[in-house]
C-alpha cells in the first residue's frame, strides 16, 4: 500500500502543498495581527494626544478641577480602562479611578521601564516603546500608551504656574484601551483564514489526486489486470487508445505477446513436423 | 578496486554478507528522517516555553546586539526559505537523488526562532517556524524512507536468488 505508485505520488504533493499553504496562512495571520494592534496602538496614541492637547489649557492655568473633569468624563468612554496623570516623580495626579490618586506609580513595570532603565530617564522615546499590552485585574486584556508632557515655554515663563525650564518632563498622560474588539476580530480572521486555508487544499490536493486518478491510477489498474491475466488477448478493448503513454504500452505489450503466439505456434509445429518425419523414418 | 578487476569473485558467503550489511546499513538510513524530525522537535520544545524560560534581555543585551529585523521581513525570509526548501526536496524526489537528510534545516530553523526570539515576536511566529520544519524534514524522510525501501527490496530479492543458489550448489555437493 505504502509503496504503491498512488502513494508515491499523493503523499509528496499534499505534504509538500499543506506545509506551504499552512506556512503561509501563519506568517500572513502574524503579519496582520500585528498590523492590526501597531494600527490600535496608534489609534490609542492619537487618543492621548488629544487629552493632552484638550488639558493643554487647564494646565496652563493650574485649574485643576477642570483637569480632573476632564480626564474622568474621557475615562468613562466605552472601551477605555484607565486614564490617568502622574507628575514627574510617578505620583498619580489625576485618574479616572479616584482611588489610584496620590500613589506612586512602579517605575520597573513595562510601559515606565522604557525611559527609566539607565540611570538618567530618557526624555525621548520610540512610539513602539511607548505601548504596552496587559491583562488588568478585571482580566481584560488591555493595550496602553504613555504620553509625555513636555516642558513648553509658556509653562516655564507663566507667572501663577512655574516649572523650571531644564525640567523637560512634567508628566505622563497613560491611558489603556480595551483590546476585547481587536481580539474577536482576530478570532474571526483565523477562522476565516482556517475555512479559507481547509478549502484551499481540499481544492488542490483533492484536484490533484482527482486528476492522477482518471488519467493515470485507472488506466494502469486496467493494465495491471490485463497483464496478469493468463490468456493475455483482446485487450485493446479492454484499454481505450485515449490514455496516451499508457495505451501505446498496451499495444506494444499485445505485440509482444502475438510475438511470442506465433512463435510459440511456430516452435509447435516444427516439433509436430519432426516427430512425423522421424515416425515415417522409424516405419520406413 | 573491484573484485572483477582483480579478477578474483567473492565467495556466496562473503557476497551474503555483504547484502545482508547492505541492508542493516539501509533500515538504519531509512529512520533518519525520523531522527531529524525528533531533534528539531526537541529544540521547539524550548521555542515554545521560550516566555518561561529565557528571561527577558536586558537593555544592555539589546544594545549590543543592536536593532533587530522586522517580524515581517523575518516572516518573508522563512515563506521564500521554506519555498525553496521544499522545491529543492521535491526536486531530489523527482531525480531520485540518495543525498541523505540534511541536519542543516534544523540549524536554519533555530536561527529563525532565535530571529523572532530577539525581536520579541517568537511566540506569535512559534507555530508558522515549526510548520516549516516539519513539512521539509517530513518530505525529506519520506524520499528517504521510500528510496531506502526500494534499496531493501532489490537487496532482498538479490539475497534470496543468491541463497537459492547457495541451497543448489549444497544439493549438489
Amino acid at each position: 500500500m505504502l509503496q504503491s505508485i498512488a502513494t508515491r505520488t499523493i503523499v509528496p504533493v499534499g505534504l509538500a502543498v499543506t506545509g506551504f499553504v499552512a506556512i503561509c496562512c501563519l506568517s500572513l495571520y502574524s503579519i496582520m495581527k500585528q498590523d492590526m494592534i501597531d494600527d490600535a496602538a496608534q489609534s490609542g496614541r492619537n487618543i492621548a494626544n488629544t487629552v493632552v492637547l484638550s488639558t493643554r489649557y487647564a494646565m496652563l492655568h493650574n485649574d485643576r478641577q477642570h483637569l480632573g473633569s476632564i480626564i474622568a468624563n474621557i475615562g468613562q468612554h466605552q472601551g477605555v480602562e484607565h486614564l490617568r496623570v502622574f507628575n514627574h516623580n510617578g505620583v498619580i495626579t489625576f485618574s479616572r479611578n479616584q482611588t489610584e490618586i496620590g500613589q506612586q506609580v512602579n517605575k520597573k513595570v513595562e510601559g515606565c521601564s522604557g525611559c527609566h532603565s539607565g540611570e538618567k530617564p530618557a526624555e525621548q522615546l520610540a512610539a513602539v516603546k511607548q505601548t504596552r499590552r496587559f491583562t488588568n485585574e478585571r482580566g481584560v486584556q488591555v493595550l496602553a500608551m504613555t504620553q509625555p508632557i513636555y516642558n513648553e515655554p509658556s509653562c516655564s515663563t507663566t507667572s501663577c504656574h512655574y516649572h523650571s525650564p531644564s525640567q523637560k518632563v512634567l508628566g505622563m498622560l497613560d491611558i489603556g484601551l480595551d483590546q476585547g474588539p481587536l481580539q474577536n476580530s482576530l478570532a474571526l480572521m483565523r477562522y476565516r483564514m482556517i475555512v479559507f486555508t481547509l478549502m484551499t487544499l481540499v481544492l488542490t490536493v483533492g484536484g490533484v489526486a482527482a486528476l492522477l486518478n482518471r488519467s493515470f491510477f485507472v488506466p494502469l489498474k486496467k493494465l495491471l489486470a490485463i497483464t496478469s491475466d493468463e490468456k493475455p488477448c483482446d485487450f485493446e478493448q479492454q484499454l481505450e487508445s485515449g490514455y496516451g503513454e499508457l495505451s501505446i504500452l498496451a499495444r506494444n505489450y499485445q505485440r509482444i505477446v502475438a510475438r511470442l503466439n506465433d512463435t510459440r505456434e511456430a516452435l509447435a509445429r516444427c516439433r509436430n513436423c519432426s516427430k512425423e518425419k522421424d515416425d515415417t523414418d522409424d516405419n520406413g | 578496486m573491484s573484485n572483477q578487476e582483480t579478477g578474483s569473485t567473492p565467495s556466496h558467503e562473503t557476497q551474503r554478507a555483504a547484502l545482508l550489511e547492505s541492508i542493516r546499513r539501509l533500515r538504519t538510513r531509512s529512520h533518519q528522517g525520523l531522527w531529524a524530525i525528533a531533534a528539531f522537535a526537541c529544540t521547539s520544545i524550548p521555542a515554545m516555553l521560550s516566555d518561561q524560560i529565557f528571561p527577558p534581555l536586558t537593555p544592555a543585551v539589546k544594545k549590543m546586539l543592536g536593532t533587530p529585523p522586522s517580524s515581517n521581513m523575518i516572516s518573508a525570509l522563512l515563506v521564500v526559505y521554506a519555498f525553496s526548501a521544499i522545491l529543492l526536496v521535491l526536486g531530489r524526489i523527482t531525480n531520485g537523488s540518495p543525498k541523505m537528510v540534511s541536519f542543516s534545516h534544523i540549524g536554519y530553523l533555530i536561527c529563525f526562532y532565535a530571529f523572532y526570539f530577539f525581536s520579541g515576536v517568537l511566540p506569535e511566529n512559534f507555530w508558522a517556524v515549526l510548520a516549516t520544519g516539519m513539512t521539509i524534514l517530513s518530505l525529506e524522510s519520506y524520499h528517504i524512507w521510500t528510496l531506502s525501501s526500494a534499496k531493501i527490496k532489490e537487496e532482498e530479492e538479490a539475497l534470496a536468488i543468491l541463497e537459492r543458489r547457495m541451497g543448489q550448489e549444497k544439493k549438489q555437493g
